[in-house]
């Protein structure tokens, strides 16, 4: 069979795989097997365990596991209540002060965690109450939670960086700097959406709340100090494991251990969770999150295997050269591909499917694979915050159950906006994305 | 005559239902494996991190270490996360059936998952026996053995391959 043929039976098998319910990691790996039976023989079927262990036992993957444990320490402490805390004494003045320190909230809790829904959760569980409280519209106040909560694989430490690093080889140290400016660009213009959704919506209807904030604050100063002690090795922590990761001083891996160690021993000591039961529910989290990705990375893995194994990389690959497309009208139809997959599918499975076959597309038009990484991430933070798979958005209706799903979505929908502007800029201004890295490292 | 009929039909549910019960405490149990391996890993980087950095030394066993214990610790860590219905899956489109061809779509998505989850466990079984019979060791400085680091890939994915009937007969009763 001719690599075209193969590779459009491939495609469509998975496609109905997927469609039907088959969960991600199966549907990749049963397509993959069938590939290769098909092509080699049923004879594969014994080298099959070998090809699946030599493809996933490695040691830049065990710094995803380690990573999400990390992030799960973090999470299942009160650290986001902390963090919360803190920030309402620096920005409860400010006009519009709560919603701001919510987005910021978020995006230091994305840092802190690296994972977009336990950012939406944790900022959410005290965020959306308060907001609701202090008379914030119900769909700015769902939204602006659900779209922080993105930040998460976007502002570094994030494990979709990671997983982007390994399965293109390219350097995950300086993609998480790529990161940063970006991340934080998307979280300003998030705070601008939310002041003006504010403002339409005729402010937020509190009868005094500079005055209330106020009284608040003071009531809370000492609390708050107390909350942003605690707060603070956590972020030590991270800002140490990103100095070691940009400085070349410790491998992916090596970064990852030692924070997920450090972290674990700040929530047992900081939040005296020495008890089974805390430390069981982290390994636990940390557990059933890494197992899901690692079994569709290491299925995905296989089917990269298959998919060269058959030549149907190379060809396409080889084909989408060869059309001589504008190089911006390429961008624009990955894009686009990029957006629909992120509808249906977690960050993770998409860029372990579509990175390896994208990269050197990408390459051959010169475009920056640092730049590329983090306009296919913003890609997949909108299919967080929308239908049908929008993890967040679910997140969301979890801790506020009684805002309609319907308010959600449209608070949620204008944050996606954001998101896509924030692509356009990035491809008008690559410097966003790459100066620092050029600056920290060298182009 | 319908007395004996509805008997051995109890009986065959409760039989089920004891099947089902035995797989969630087995994946539960491998799950505990696998929490103990991912800390015994996390332990190995400290470990290794504390030799190279600090005392300048160079290390031998604990990077193989962490990676088999973590790869063991995630492939042990598959039948509970099946049992917890944790394995992402795009269900928008048997969400929207209902009856019928929703079941026998459900049907079909977890025969293609059992079916991948059989030839994998086939596959590392005999990647275990090779690996044994011929002692394969791995060829690194510390080069252990290597029938163990693969052993648990043939214990996780057989117990996710009895765990995902488990599924398929909790779905049907």
């Amino acid at each position: 069979m001719d690599p075209v043929t193969s590779g459009i039976l491939v495609v469509i098998a998975l496609l109905v795989l997927m469609a039907i319910g088959t969960p991600i990691a199966f549907a990749l790996g049963a397509v993959s097997l069938g590939a290769l039976v098909l092509d080699r023989g049923m004879g594969e079927l014994i080298y099959f365990g070998e090809t699946f262990f030599g493809n996933v036992a490695s040691f830049g993957f065990v710094a995803i596991p380690m990573f999400i444990l990390m992030g799960a320490a973090v999470a299942s402490s009160p650290t986001g209540r902390d963090l919360y805390r803190s920030l309402d004494l620096w920005m409860g003045k400010l006009p519009g002060g709560l919603a701001i320190s919510n987005i910021a909230a978020c995006s230091i809790f994305a840092a802190l965690s690296g994972s977009s829904p336990a950012t939406s959760a944790a900022i959410g569980k005290l965020g959306i109450p308060e907001m609701r409280k202090r008379g914030y519209p119900d769909g700015v106040a769902a939204g602006c939670i659900a779209a922080g909560g993105t930040l998460g694989i976007l502002i570094p430490p994030s494990v979709t960086m990671i997983v982007y690093g390994i399965s293109t080889e390219t350097s995950i140290g300086r993609l998480f700097i790529a990161g940063a400016i970006p991340g934080l660009m998307l979280a300003g213009l998030f705070m601008v959406w939310t002041l003006i959704a504010c403002k339409m919506a005729g402010g937020y209807n509190t009868p005094n709340p500079v005055a209330e904030a106020a009284a608040n604050i003071k009531a809370n100063v000492e609390g708050n100090m107390k909350a942003l002690v605690r707060v603070l090795p956590f972020l030590i922590v991270v800002m140490g494991i990103l100095f070691a990761l940009y400085g070349g001083v410790a491998t992916p891996s090596e970064a990852a251990g030692v924070g997920a160690f450090l972290c674990l021993a700040l929530a047992i000591i900081v939040y005296r969770m020495w008890q089974v039961k805390p430390v069981t529910l982290i390994m636990r989290d940390a557990l059933r999150e890494s197992v899901m990705i690692m079994l569709i990375i290491a299925t995905a893995e296989v089917f990269a295997f298959a998919l060269s194994s058959l030549f149907i990389t190379q060809t396409v690959a080889g084909a989408i050269a060869d059309l001589e497309v504008n190089r911006w009208v390429l961008m624009g139809v990955i894009n686009l591909f990029l957006l629909v997959a992120g509808f249906f599918l977690p960050p993770v499975a998409v860029i372990v499917m579509a990175a390896p076959i994208l990269l050197p597309i990408i390459l051959a038009a010169n475009f920056d694979p640092y730049w590329f990484a983090v306009i296919l991430t913003i890609n997949l933070e909108i299919g967080l915050i929308t239908p049908p798979v929008g993890l967040n958005l679910f997140i969301i209706k979890g801790i506020a159950p009684d805002i309609a799903l319907r308010d959600i979505l449209l608070g949620s929908l204008p944050y996606a906006l954001c998101m896509v502007l924030a692509i356009v800029l990035l491809c008008i201004f690559p410097g966003i994305v790459t100066w620092l890295p050029d600056l920290l490292m060298g182009s | 005559m319908s007395q004996p009929y509805d008997v051995s039909k109890t009986s065959e549910r409760s039989m089920i239902g004891n099947y089902i019960r035995c797989m969630d405490t087995l994946s539960v149990a491998t799950a505990l494996l696998a929490a103990t391996l991912l800390a015994l890993g996390v332990l190995a980087v400290v470990h290794m991190v504390f030799v190279r950095y600090v005392l300048v030394e160079s290390t031998v066993w604990q990077t193989e270490f962490t990676t088999f214990a973590i790869t063991a610790a995630m492939l042990l860590g598959t039948p509970y996360v099946l049992k917890t219905g944790g394995h992402v899956a795009v269900t928008v489109l048997p969400d929207s059936l209902s009856g019928l061809p929703k079941r026998i779509m459900q049907l079909a998505a977890h025969l293609v998952g059992l079916g991948f989850c059989l030839a994998l466990a086939y596959g590392s079984w005999y990647y275990v026996y090779e690996a044994f019979s011929m002692g394969w060791t791995t060829g690194t400085a510390w080069n252990p053995v290597l029938w163990p680091a693969v052993l648990p890939m043939a214990i996780g994915i057989s117990q996710l391959s009895l765990q995902y009937v488990a599924e398929i007969l909790r779905g049907e009763s």
